[in-house]
């Protein structure tokens, strides 16, 4: 570690980039190697991030951020998962199909206020369900990303992105008229 | 109604953006305090050199791609500014060229003047048509018999009616003299120096020719036409030098 300090020329100076692997490479390398299990996978999905990362740096405003921190984490749990796929050789389901199963039932505004006070436990809900549901709902909602730059950040197709928040969205609404996340 | 319905739709699909919007902030959220609570497990986490490595050379071409980017959109920028004002100064002087004919002339003159740089001396008038032969005569070969002091004939050359002489001294000063036919023609370089008519030998049309510390005299004697050009010598060696040239 101390050897890349060292290594980096000018100090003053330091890039963003730079900034960003010095602050969070630890906790992206635990998150990588806990899916994986794997040194070297892990090293590459490291690698994969801050290579798709250094195209969106513009987006990045603040390093040491929540937002920022979360946006790293989020990458690289998705890219290690998408590792996993690639090595266990998951088909991905057809697109179509999967539409038909959904029911778009339309909330009044009084539910809404009621639906955002429940926030923090419907996020927390979904996420263990479903982390890569809560993931992609972030990168679109929160995040503010097109489906085809979150396809490109987690090497998904546009399609696939669009399947995967439409079954996010389906399983919130589970949640929702089941009443879960309430504590 | 048809706006109603469509009003409810636009105003639904907000809502809805603006729930999973907060959901995404609660799950940013939950994220960090979840990582927060196992920092003890990823805190003193040791990063394997190979990965510290691989990043840093890619930050290194990554930040080379982006100085070459920065450095290529600059010199667009510039480029274009130099071109607006390049179009800009032709337009300008073609307008000032065409209009003003004071302008006009002061630009010919500029490329006129490049021409202005030597003296051409010429002993034979060349409108004049020579219709007879110039008969043959045994030519007489002219020798100075003062040689500035210090000098002494380093090279000699002699050729039909040609005879080239080169003197030097010790500190590596040279006159030149020659003699040659009168249907010669000499150019001297001339440029900001002075050139001026003297009397040598009879001939009141010796040409003097004066550049920083060179000295060139030319004129005509007898059948023949001589040139001393000499580098760090008095002008009045060189004349003195002029007026001794004796017949051998």
């Amino acid at each position: 570690m101390l050897s890349f300090i060292l290594a980096i020329e000018d100090k003053q100076t330091r890039d963003k980039l730079e900034e960003l692997y010095l602050t969070y490479n630890r906790e992206l390398y635990y998150v990588a190697y806990r899916i994986l299990n794997n040194y070297h996978d892990a090293e590459d999905v490291i690698q994969n991030a801050f290579i798709k990362l250094s195209r969106h740096l513009d987006n990045i405003s603040d390093v040491k951020c929540k937002k920022t921190r979360a946006f790293l984490v989020i990458i690289v749990r998705n890219l290690s998962l998408d590792r996993c796929r690639e090595k266990k050789r998951i088909v991905p389901v057809d697109f179509e199909e999967e539409q038909r199963d959904v029911a778009d039932d339309k909330i009044s505004l009084e539910e809404h206020v009621l639906h955002l006070e429940r926030g923090k436990e419907l996020a927390k809900a979904l996420d263990k369900i479903h982390p890569a549901y809560a993931d992609i709902l972030s990168l679109k909602y929160y995040y503010e990303y097109s489906n085809k730059e979150i396809g490109e950040l987690i090497n998904l197709s546009s399609d696939n992105v669009s399947l995967k928040l439409h079954r996010a969205k389906a399983a919130l609404r589970k949640i929702l008229s089941e009443g879960g996340g309430n504590k | 109604m048809n706006t109603g319905l469509h009003i409810d739709s636009d105003y639904f699909s907000l809502l809805e953006d603006n729930f999973l919007k907060h959901i995404g902030h609660e799950h940013i959220t939950e994220l960090c305090a979840g990582l927060d609570l196992e920092r003890e497990k990823w805190g003193n986490l040791e990063i394997p050199e190979a990965l510290d490595l691989r990043i840093r050379d890619f930050i290194k071409l990554e930040q080379k791609r982006r100085k070459k980017k920065e450095r290529s959109v600059r010199f667009l920028r510039y480029s274009k500014r130099a071109a607006v004002i390049l179009l800009l100064f032709v337009a300008a002087n073609y307008v000032l060229i065409t209009s003003v004919e004071a302008y006009r002339i002061r630009i010919l003159n500029a490329f006129v003047s490049i021409k202005d740089k030597f003296t051409q001396i010429d002993f034979v008038d060349s409108k004049e048509e020579i219709t007879e032969p110039i008969p043959e005569t045994k030519t007489v070969y002219y020798y100075p018999a003062y040689i500035p002091a210090g000098f002494q004939l380093a090279k000699e050359h002699t050729l039909h009616k040609i005879v080239i002489l080169n003197y030097q001294n010790s500190s590596g000063n040279s006159i030149i003299f020659q003699q040659l036919g009168l249907q010669s023609s000499i150019q001297v370089d001339s440029e900001n120096g002075t050139v001026s008519r003297i009397s040598i030998n009879n001939d009141d049309e010796a040409v003097l020719i004066e550049k920083e510390d060179m000295v060139s005299v030319t004129w005509k004697q007898g059948e023949a036409a001589f040139f001393i050009q000499a580098q760090g010598v008095e002008r009045s060696e060189i004349l003195k030098m002029a007026e001794s040239i004796t017949p051998q």
